[in-house]
């Protein structure tokens, strides 16, 4: 319907204008936002990964300080029971218990000079390497 | 009217912010500047302060070194033991906490139990202790106890060394003992605590508020002292401790000492004592029963001096040994003092060798003066009496011996039979070494080495000097021969060895008067007599059964440790010896395995007295374990590399030379070892 005082457009020109309408909009690339983009997820990734790396090697290294102080106290432990066990072998073998026992359980008696003899060990002498040694 | 102005609202806001902003800006001036009062100002103090609140430096104390006897037995061992403590201010009834531990321990008295309730009422008290080097057990037995009762919390413990002595009695003068402060205070313990010892370290300790340590860090180690390795043989201690524990015993004598020395090297393989100790319960004997008689003891030698005599004598040529001495009518006087011989025996004219083969009173003070005082007194001074031979005991005595130039006659008749002069059993066991060790006096000691880890410095030897001549030693041998063959020391004759000895009787001074009743008993001698291996002093002091001779009773107390030390030693016999049985030495281990000839009739006791005399196959051990082996074998074993050893130079098998350089070469992984093909 026309409006009072504005002449209409013939309906023909209505139509001979065709609707030109841009609903899907191209984003264009932008290189340099894209590049600043994996710079940062590269540089963000390293310090995760620094991040990562300083963390993981503090937790071995508190691993391996339990892991050393745990076996700090075996090895004094250790060697807390070796003491221990060789002053009980030491306390077995002490002369008088031994002597004690040979005596009264065992009822043995001491060798007399004519029961035991003394070997006495003599080596035999080996050449000398510099011997003036006769030859045919 | 005057109309309200529409803006004084603004300034009324503007002025009470000001008044709240310079409100808030003294308030922040007052806080900044008790921050800066605090941390600028008093930054050092209160640093100081908050240290001393969580600091803690622990002294970390070192394990003390072992002592070891000369074949490497145990003779002293420190091993882990506790500190009882108990908290006071977690104690609601301390009488029952104290009840609780002595229950546990098993060992308290009712003193000891009142003692630890008292000092477990003591509330102001963080912590009080109770009872020092605990055992494991009985502290673990305490714990147990304690939480069956939920009495947990009220004792706590602490780490701390025992030492111990396993051997109880066995050489315990010569050891020491140690107290609760970790310092020797008797023997080789107080003489050579400093190496013993060790060195503390110390330890950074941050402590919570509740008093628990949050944090530590060991700043310093401790460093394990030095193990000792003593000259004394446990068996040959052993058995002279138990022959003269019998003879004194038998004899009803107040005490004894015994020492066996080997006269060429010094070394001391035997210091025994009577009555015992006991250094594991140091305490319950008093302080002068751990002084040690064999080095602080002095005594008058009685006949035994007379080897010095005649050493003198001998030796300045003035007598020759079948030179006549006239000691007729057995009586000696100079002024009012008469000097008789024993058992009133009248000799009538003895040849030298008689005077010391009888023992005559007479005819040693005649031998005496005809030497005179400044040559007998340069001979006992180089004789070693009146100094100190061996610092390796602490308190060593140097003996009496007043200066030769001031004695009169009567004097020097003393001495020359073995009177007014002081000796130790050490010295005069030292001086009858020399003649023994052809007329060269060697220093006695006790300590053979020191180890460090895999290192061992060896104590050598240590000739003083020359006493008397070889010749001179060698009559006084033939002397001293007769004196066991048909003199006063028969009764220390041991079949199958030629012995060399002196008999020694001596009054003993009691309240500055000799005594008629308590007399010094003594022998000492060497065998076998012309190749010593051993020298043996006995002194019995102030025997009570009948008889009181050195002949009769020192002298079978020597027959007896000679018997069974010559046995230990594996000493031949010297007369009439076997004939020799001939072995053939195996290459590897150094022992005998083929019998090749045996003179000797039927099936003999064969004991392989000699020990390793090839250097061991070490390949295999690791280590620790191969340094010890060379180290106990003398050798000084150089490390290459880590793990286990897979290479040594010089071979397994190779002649053993003490002190020789022994180099192992160590891997982690151990070499291949090449199929052995099976035997066709």
């Amino acid at each position: 319907m026309a409006m009072p005082g504005i002449p209409s457009a013939p309906d023909a020109m209505a139509f001979s204008v065709p609707k030109d309408i841009q609903n899907h909009p191209v984003r264009n690339v932008d290189r340099g936002r894209q590049r600043e983009m994996w710079w940062s997820v590269v540089c963000v990734s390293l310090l995760v990964g620094a991040l990562l790396l300083v963390a993981w090697e503090h937790s071995q290294w508190r691993e391996l300080e339990f892991t050393r102080d745990r076996l700090q106290q075996e090895r004094a432990a250790s060697e807390a029971e070796n003491r221990h066990l060789r002053l009980e072998l030491e306390t077995l073998r002490a002369p008088q218990r031994i002597e004690t026992l040979a005596l009264r359980d065992l009822n043995l008696v001491a060798p007399t000079q004519t029961e035991a003899v003394v070997l006495v060990l003599v080596r035999e002498a080996a050449t000398p390497s510099r011997a003036l040694v006769a030859r045919r | 009217m005057k109309e309200a102005d529409p803006r004084a609202w603004q300034r009324i806001v503007r002025n009470r912010v000001l008044a709240a902003a310079a409100l808030f800006a003294v308030w922040a001036l007052a806080i900044e500047g008790r921050l800066v009062w605090l941390q600028v100002f008093c930054h050092d103090d209160l640093l100081a302060e908050a240290n001393a609140q969580k600091d803690r430096t622990r002294t970390l104390m070192p394990r003390r070194g072992d002592i070891v006897d000369r074949h490497g037995r145990v003779l002293a061992i420190s091993v882990d033991a506790v500190t009882l403590n108990g908290a006071p201010k977690a104690i609601a009834d301390p009488a029952a906490v104290a009840a609780a531990v002595c229950k546990a321990l098993g060992d308290c008295t009712a003193r000891e139990r009142e003692t630890y309730a008292l000092r477990l009422s003591q509330t102001r008290r963080e912590s009080v202790y109770l009872r020092r080097q605990v055992s494991l057990e009985q502290a673990a037995r305490v714990v147990e106890h304690l939480d069956a009762r939920k009495l947990r919390g009220t004792i706590f413990t602490e780490a701390e060394p025992r030492r111990y002595y396993p051997n109880r009695e066995l050489a315990a003068h010569v050891l020491g003992y140690v107290g609760v402060d970790h310092h020797g205070l008797a023997g080789v313990e107080q003489s050579y605590n400093s190496r013993i010892s060790g060195t503390p370290g110390s330890a950074f300790l941050e402590l919570a508020r509740d008093g628990s340590a949050f944090s530590s860090r060991i700043d310093k180690p401790p460093v394990q002292g030095d193990t000792l390795e003593l000259t004394i043989d446990a068996y040959l201690q052993h058995l002279a401790e138990r022959e003269l524990a019998r003879g004194v015993t038998e004899h009803r004598a107040e005490s004894g000492t015994v020492i066996i020395m080997d006269p060429q090297s010094g070394e001391t393989l035997a210091m025994a004592n009577y009555p015992p100790v006991n250094p594991n319960f140091y305490q319950d004997y008093p302080r002068e029963m751990w002084m040690n008689p064999a080095v602080q003891g002095i005594y008058e030698p009685g006949s035994t001096f007379k080897v010095v005599t005649a050493s003198a004598a001998m030796e300045e040529h003035v007598f020759s040994p079948s030179d006549p001495i006239d000691a007729s009518a057995g009586v000696w006087r100079s002024g009012s003092r008469r000097v008789t011989e024993a058992k009133n025996h009248n000799y009538g004219v003895l040849s030298f060798t008689d005077v010391l083969v009888k023992s005559s009173n007479v005819g040693a003070i005649k031998i005496g003066l005809s030497v005179g005082s400044a040559r007998l007194g340069r001979y006992v001074r180089r004789f070693g009496f009146g100094d100190r031979l061996s610092g390796d005991l602490p308190g060593e005595a140097r003996g009496m011996l007043s200066d030769p130039g001031r004695w009169s006659v009567s004097t020097l008749a003393s001495v020359s039979m073995g009177y007014e002069i002081g000796v130790t059993p050490l010295q005069m066991a030292a001086a009858v070494s020399a003649v023994a060790n052809d007329g060269v006096l060697v220093q006695p000691r006790l300590v053979r080495a020191l180890r460090h880890g895999a290192t061992r410095t060896e104590v050598a030897p240590r000739a003083l000097r020359r006493v008397i001549d070889r010749q001179t030693a060698a009559e006084l041998v033939a002397i001293m021969e007769q004196v066991v063959d048909h003199g006063t020391g028969t009764a220390a004759q041991v079949p199958g060895y030629t012995v060399a000895g002196k008999t020694g009787t001596a009054h003993m001074l009691r309240n500055r008067r000799y005594s008629d009743t308590d007399y010094h008993a003594s022998f000492v001698g060497f065998v076998p007599s012309r190749q010593p291996a051993f020298t043996i002093l006995v002194v019995v002091n102030a025997p009570h059964a009948g008889q009181h001779y050195g002949g009769s009773v020192a002298a079978p107390i020597f027959q007896r440790i000679a018997d069974a030390a010559l046995r230990h030693g594996g000493v031949a016999p010297t007369i009439n010896p076997l004939p020799p049985v001939l072995l053939r030495a195996s290459a590897a281990e150094g022992a005998p395995s083929a019998l090749v000839r045996t003179a000797a009739p039927g099936p003999p006791q064969i004991r392989v007295l000699a020990g390793p005399l090839s250097i061991p196959d070490v390949r295999g051990l690791g280590a620790r374990e191969a340094a010890r082996r060379l180290v106990q074998l003398g050798l000084v074993p150089r490390l290459t590399g880590d793990g286990i050893v897979i290479d040594q130079d010089p071979a397994a098998g190779t002649a053993l030379e003490p002190g020789r350089l022994c180099r192992l070469w160590l891997d982690r992984v151990a070499p291949a070892l090449s199929p052995s093909l099976p035997p066709q």
